[in-house]
């Protein structure tokens, strides 16, 4: 297929980098010196993309697919429209005021856009999920659902003191309906035998029954008996803060902002009712002291730019907080914040650009997420008659696999079976694999 | 400079108007063959000096500032020229100009207080009465919101005259041009005033109340939904069966309604009934009701539907500022006259006929209130104040505060002034009776306790005590800062 990409920013570019294997990809940015870093494989035009002979000359005519990534909200959603003007291409754009994404869901095709992706919802999705769906000791670092929401993976990080730690996967595999994907250390992704052992500060992937995923979370930190997150601070009020203020208002949990700006911490506490908002510097350690921020479950940092907002996680986790979450704009960063006591990282624009990608690439499976930062893919799909697992024990019919891919679980009939060596699979099961990223569409096309 | 010849002519322009109203009294006194001159001189007044004032300026144009003068002047001369029936007429304590003024001020600020002695259709005229009840429907809605209504040269800075005269923190706009919002206020009002009309005159048709003929049921009608609370009667709404009494109830709560919220309700938009300040109004209504039914279920011998006609009833005529009495609440026991007193002070709700401080004012005062102690606590709390889904500006709860200040300020000093003059005269008042009657003058209610109860009158201030409860009605029906504004040096500095 052939993709047209608006906007070179880095959720442009990394769809692209991501597309270009696959697709013809065409990128167009009105700033030339952005186009110059762009690899060789992937075409560019240099040019204002709301004018219909830039989109004409980048061939608008052969396209598929359009994906809108520049910065101002109206100018996308002119871009698709201008697009559809010319064909019925399908139109993705991303936006930043979650109002334009309500308008749009009122009706399929509105702003002439196929599909609208929200800048901060899908960072401020994620974060909601992490703090009210994980376990109460130890949230995951990254979730999703499978199948109907009967299977859930999950990434759990192994902290100081786990029981679990230095104990072999075979030991730990006395949890019931529960698979371990696989383990990430140390920038490498190991898809684990009954020998392999699980260390501290390994990430460990748990697919499995929702009820046990969480129970995992908890028998990896018995020792620290933390109650549930109730009270969040969150660090700056711009657009992807109140965004993650407006999801997390809808939980039961008691949220305070802190904004320097007056205005802006005015229109945050008029449009927030039931938030907390105070109006200061949040390294003014009186403001910390007067409110007891210090005593909050979770702190959520949103500043901008990126290195004011790590120094801001930092310090919060100096002065005793006990659990910081941060986001991070530049993926340049994401490694070295992961590197700090910062509890989680969020990165929303990777979450973006994994968004589009997911929905593009959908043809080989359903639900791909992409997890430690692209180093693991999971997605579920159906087995069909002629694939080389069926009829077979799954030791011998993934043997040639081994090495590359876990098969978390299998659902036949509504049903979860958690796939051991000698479970058999019958056609038209759903599994859900977790596969090397870079093997992972290889891997669906095989078992298919 | 103050652009003074556009003020007056304006004024003019509204005195030409009003003189229209005038042929109802005329009408009836040529049918009862009594008055005829007094009204036809008046009229002849009202064109005149309404031509007078008119002519001052061609194309009359007015700012903010010159909004303020223009409104408590149109009140006041209103109220003064609205005073020469009763003094051409000659009959009784009103023929005396200071009692005329009184009488005029209080029908037009709908407060319904009076100096009238033998209050009766033999010894007064039925033109006269009508009169008297007609300043109150003509004062109820605003006379300066009539004019914008129905006078073009008024339409333009329309709002701004409106906000002089109605200057509480709402005024609804209905629609885009204040000239139609004025004008759908007006259909609410004669609608409402004309079904009432209708089913007042049906219970004497029924034969449920032979004494409320056409002529009651016009009167109160003008009575009831201003809020006024003069009637033709003596005894006023007593008189009359329970039927009436209990239809005259709901529409003294529409009247204290926020009229914007009727019409939206009308249209089909129910979710206006969760207007905040509604909500309110509906539970101090209740409160007090239930207060009254307590305090004289126990000791009058009452049997349950009276009592809780006769409280509901009297809740909702002083809440409202109608100030109706369907018995003499005087007699009542210490403590339904203590809850009495304090609703005085809550009035109706804003864009309502209701005078008063307002139900939105105790509103927003009471979360500024709770929002102050907050922010105590948090000292760094940026806190809004919300009204349901509204946000009430700093400038406006500022306003509001200062409002309710004002408002018990003018109340001490009132009371501080009638008691002087008492002095003065050697008339002797429980401090009670003093602080109601101002409380019911400058609220706009009408009858107070004691000497100054539903069946009494007044007359026994003194001339001056009466003229500063004219002041005080007046001060109290344009919400105090429009007329004092004009009284400050700054507002007659460049």
């Amino acid at each position: 297929m052939k993709m047209l990409i608006v906007g070179a920013g880095q959720v442009g570019q990394e769809v692209a980098r991501k597309l270009v294997s696959d697709h013809t990809v065409h990128l167009i940015d009105s700033d030339i010196s952005t186009l110059d870093s762009v690899p060789r494989s992937i075409e560019v035009t240099h040019g204002d993309g709301t004018e219909l002979d830039v989109l004409k000359k980048a061939g608008l005519k052969q396209a598929d697919v359009l994906i809108v990534t520049t910065n101002l909200d109206q100018t996308n959603i002119m871009i698709c429209n201008t697009a559809k003007l010319e064909k019925d291409i399908f139109t993705i754009a991303r936006v930043m005021n979650t109002d334009y994404l309500q308008t749009w869901q009122k009706s399929t095709g509105a702003f002439g856009v196929d599909l609208m992706l929200g800048r901060a919802l899908q960072a401020a999705e994620n974060i909601v999920r992490l703090i009210t769906y994980s376990s109460r000791r130890q949230p995951a670092r990254e979730m999703e659902y499978f199948v109907d929401n009967r299977v859930q993976m999950a990434v759990y990080e192994v902290p100081d003191g786990s029981p679990l730690a230095g104990n072999s996967v075979a030991v730990s595999d006395r949890f019931s309906r529960l698979t371990f994907g696989a383990i990430f250390r140390d920038d490498k992704i190991i898809f684990p035998r009954g020998q392999d052992t699980i260390e501290t500060g390994d990430k460990v992937a748990v697919i499995g029954d929702p009820a046990r995923v969480k129970e995992f979370g908890q028998e990896l930190n018995p020792a620290e008996v933390r109650g549930k997150i109730e009270d969040i601070l969150l660090l700056g009020g711009g657009n992807f803060g109140y965004q993650i203020a407006r999801q997390l208002q809808k939980y039961k949990v008691n949220l305070i902002m802190i904004e320097q700006d007056e205005k802006r911490a005015r229109y945050l506490a008029e449009k927030l009712p039931d938030v907390l908002v105070l109006q200061g510097d949040a390294k003014d350690e009186q403001i910390w002291e007067r409110e007891n921020l210090n005593q909050v479950d979770l702190v959520v940092g949103a500043v901008s730019p990126d290195c004011q907002n790590l120094l801001l996680c930092l310090l919060a986790k100096q002065w005793g907080v006990a659990q910081v979450l941060s986001l991070v704009h530049e993926n340049a960063f994401v490694d070295l914040f992961e590197a700090t006591a910062i509890d989680f990282v969020v990165n929303p624009r990777e979450e973006m650009a994994n968004e589009i990608i997911r929905y593009i690439e959908v043809d080989y499976a359903e639900n791909i997420t992409s997890i430690e930062h692209h180093k693991g893919t999971v997605y579920e799909m159906s087995v069909g008659k002629s694939s080389p697992l069926v009829g077979r024990p799954l030791r011998e019919g993934t043997k040639s696999l081994s090495g590359v891919m876990t098969i978390g679980a299998i659902v036949r009939d509504s049903e979860l079976i958690t796939p051991r060596g000698d479970t058999v699979v019958q056609p038209g099961d759903r599994l859900v694999i977790l596969a090397d990223a870079e093997k992972a569409e290889e891997i669906a096309e095989q078992v298919e | 400079m103050i652009d003074y010849r556009s003020v007056l002519s304006l004024m003019g322009t509204v005195l030409i108007g009003l003189s229209v109203t005038l042929l109802i009294p005329l009408t009836i006194a040529i049918f009862t063959a009594s008055d005829i001159a007094v009204f036809f001189v008046t009229i002849v007044i009202f064109l005149v000096i309404g031509s007078l004032c008119a002519g001052f300026k061609e194309a009359p144009e007015i700012g903010i500032r010159e909004g303020f003068l223009f409104v408590m002047l149109t009140w006041l001369v209103v109220a003064i020229m609205g005073a020469i029936p009763y003094v051409l007429a000659g009959r009784g304590t009103v023929a005396l100009p200071v009692n005329a003024f009184f009488e005029s001020m209080s029908g037009f600020t709908t407060t319904g207080a009076t100096v009238m002695d033998k209050i009766s259709l033999e010894f007064h005229s039925p033109a006269i009465m009508m009169w008297r009840q007609l300043t109150q429907w003509l004062g109820g809605m605003g006379i300066i919101v009539l004019a914008v209504a129905i006078l073009p040269k008024l339409a333009v800075g329309g709002s701004q005259v409106i906000e002089a005269e109605a200057p509480g923190p709402s005024v609804e706009r209905l629609e885009p041009r204040i000239v139609g919002t004025a004008q759908k206020l007006w259909i609410i009002y004669v609608g409402l005033t004309l079904l009432l009309v209708i089913l007042l005159f049906s219970i004497n048709i029924i034969g449920l109340d032979p004494k409320m003929n056409l002529y009651n049921a016009f009167a109160h009608a003008f009575s009831t939904m201003p809020t006024g609370g003069f009637s033709p009667l003596a005894n006023g709404v007593a008189e009359f069966s329970p039927a009436v009494q209990w239809t005259i109830i709901p529409f003294m709560f529409l009247a204290g309604t926020n009229f914007a919220l009727i019409w939206w309700v009308l249209n089909g938009d129910f979710s206006a009934l969760k207007n905040r300040e509604f909500i309110f109004y509906s539970v101090i209504i209740l409160t007090g009701a239930v207060l009254v039914v307590v305090a004289i279920g126990s000791v009058m011998d009452l049997d349950l539907l009276e009592t809780i006609r006769h409280s509901l009833f009297q809740t909702l005529s002083i809440i409202t500022t109608t100030g109706f009495a369907s018995a003499d609440f005087t007699l009542w026991p210490g403590f339904a006259l203590t809850i009495i007193f304090l609703l005085m002070f809550v009035g109706g709700c804003a864009g309502s006929t209701g005078g008063g401080i307002k139900v939105v004012r105790w509103y927003v005062g009471l979360k500024s209130i709770f929002r102050q102690l907050f922010t105590t606590v948090h000292p760094d709390a940026i806190k809004p104040l919300h009204m349901g889904a509204k946000i009430i500006e700093e400038d406006v709860i500022s306003n509001i505060m200062t409002m309710i200040l004002a408002y018990f300020s003018i109340f001490l000093l009132g009371t501080l002034f009638l008691q002087l003059d008492a002095f003065r005269v050697g008339h002797e008042f429980q401090s009670i009776e003093l602080m109601s009657a101002v409380a019911a003058t400058l609220g706009n209610i009408g009858p107070a306790l004691g000497s100054f109860g539903p069946f009494n009158n007044y007359l026994e201030l003194s001339r001056i005590g009466r003229f500063i409860c004219t002041l005080l009605m007046w001060l109290g029906r344009l919400e105090i800062f429009t007329v004092l504004i004009v009284f400050t040096p700054a507002y007659w500095k460049r």
